[in-house]
């Protein structure tokens, strides 16, 4: 594939695949990501997205290939390799009856952050979390707060590689703005690999200097917008029309 | 290692603190238990139709069950807890492992266990009199084999519910329950018909249940009995541990983790 093979990957994924009973979900997938690098996950629901993503987290084990990162197998070396790293996902929540600040705190010990209180002080802080809610009740948030109380709690390690899965999906706009604003700055001043997905294509586009394009299971094209719109739709073509790709992978068609 | 371990045991602390269900769960329905049946067995001495010991098994054997019914919810509940907030992706795409976790939950509810049954039993003997503080002593032994056994049956349930869901929810607060009739809390296993003493000799509860009574009856227990209680409990743990680490492989084979609800 165009664009994949970078010397020295952070992330390394090698023909993985993944089957549920006769469904095949994943299927001979390969990318890799460098450091500083921002790849974007794009796919119609279904493609697989999710179920990448899982098995790049350690939650769920592939039926074949191979996942690396920081040049080691996860399989064998799954808690080294999660101490530096992190996820964030809507679908991912934290006790509704912890706060904020005890939830971080927490997440704090799992991954061993040093001077913990500082550190998540300085992530509400720049989430705009402000002090009275980061006390109450998690439950009692915002779903905007919430959202990016999950994405303080994975930068909470500095994490060197980051997963976002949908990060702006329940923002308004403002705060969707800020939120991509932290995310270009945790790659530009401290080299964070980040893995994002979402169905925002304007987001994708903004964010990402690669793209994996995945339509039922499979990788149809991956490169910088422009190379992946011209896979699949021509030479002709520019990133402006990526959203036709993304159309057109959602019919079935790519 | 310990700092993760101390991370689940702080998260089950905060909750245990913040949340009105688990403090009436942990103090306020065993107490309540405890009291009611100590004014009935004091009535019962006063009015002469039980001596002193009747009533004192019959508290002693409501807070050893409480305890055994209690360590097995809490553990299983724990877990629950952690379905019901969305929080298992968090927790095990950390470096958490399943292991550290449940020494953190079984760490967290000995604490709780023991504050609960601290403060149950003190106020106990202020207000009805049974059982004699000295007597709580010597119930550690049969206490520490149920506490085992709990374990193993939490242990189970947990994995139940990984590898079901919250479909079998139900069994976190009443698998325990279903062994009470076979435990003999509050009679001998000679009171049992024969078919079922078969099956209540082999239980770690009843060696429990049994050498409580012998201790509330001024005996010395039969310490064989209450070994061969723990030997089982410990064989139930390790069965149940081996059961939960299967289910752990199934769930990350089949995506169970990422969609647990």
């Amino acid at each position: 594939m165009p664009g994949a093979v970078l010397t020295d990957p952070v992330l390394r994924v090698a023909s993985l695949t993944k089957r549920f009973g006769a469904k095949l979900a994943v299927e001979e997938v390969s990318f890799s990501a460098s450091r500083g690098e921002i790849l974007g996950i794009l796919g119609p629901n279904g493609a697989g997205k999710s179920t990448v993503i899982g098995m790049l987290c350690g939650l769920l084990e592939p039926d074949g290939g191979c996942i690396e990162i920081f040049g080691r197998r996860l399989a064998q070396h799954r808690a080294s390799i999660l101490a530096r790293m992190n996820i964030a996902s809507p679908y991912a929540s934290l006790p509704g009856q912890l706060s904020a600040r005890q939830n971080l705190s927490i997440y704090a010990d799992l991954y061993g952050v040093e001077r913990p209180g500082e550190r998540i002080a300085e992530l509400l802080q720049l989430f705009g979390i402000p002090s009275e809610a980061a006390d109450m009740r998690f439950s009692k948030l915002s779903s905007g707060q919430v959202i990016r109380v999950s994405l303080c709690k994975a930068l909470l390690n500095r994490p060197e590689l980051l997963l976002l899965d949908e990060p702006t999906v329940y923002l308004d706009t403002e705060i969707a703005a800020q939120t991509r604003s932290v995310i270009l700055r945790e790659r530009d001043d401290r080299g964070t690999t980040i893995v994002l997905t979402s169905h925002n294509l304007g987001e994708i586009q903004h964010l990402c200097d690669r793209i994996v394009l995945l339509s039922r299971g499979r990788a149809i094209a991956c490169g910088t917008a422009l190379e992946v719109t011209r896979a699949v739709l021509g030479r002709e073509r520019d990133s402006a029309a990526l959203a036709e790709v993304f159309s057109r992978a959602a019919r079935g068609e790519v | 290692m310990i700092r993760r371990v101390r991370a689940v045991i702080r998260r089950h602390l905060y909750d245990a603190v913040r949340n009105p269900d688990r403090i009436a769960d942990m103090l306020f329905w065993p107490f309540l238990d405890v009291v009611t049946w100590g004014f009935f067995g004091r009535f019962l001495v006063r009015g002469g139709q039980a001596s002193f010991v009747a009533p004192a098994q019959l508290i002693a054997g409501i807070i050893l069950w409480g305890a055994f019914r209690a360590f097995q919810r809490d553990v299983a509940v724990g877990f629950l807890a952690e379905i019901w907030s969305r929080n298992i992706t968090g927790l095990f795409s950390s470096p958490l492992t399943f292991p550290e976790y449940l020494s953190g939950l079984m760490l967290v509810n000995l604490g709780k266990l023991a504050l609960a049954l601290g403060l149950i039993t003190l106020a106990c003997c202020v207000l009805t009199g049974a059982p004699e503080p000295a007597l709580v002593v010597h119930l550690l032994a049969p206490l520490a084999v149920l506490l085992l056994f709990a374990a193993a049956i939490g242990l189970t349930v947990t994995g139940l519910i990984l590898r079901f869901s919250t479909r079998v929810q139900t069994l976190a607060y009443g698998l325990a329950g279903l062994l009470m009739p076979l435990s003999c809390v509050f009679y001998p296993r000679s009171a049992l018909p024969a078919p079922l003493q078969a099956i209540a000799v082999t239980l770690p509860s009843t060696a429990a249940f049994e050498s409580m009574r012998e201790l509330m009856q001024g005996r010395s227990p039969s310490a064989a009995l209450l070994l061969r209680g723990a030997a089982v409990a410990l064989l139930a743990v390790l069965a149940a541990a081996a059961y939960f680490g299967s289910v752990v492989r199934a769930a990350r084979r089949s995506g169970r983790l990422l969609r647990l609800d």
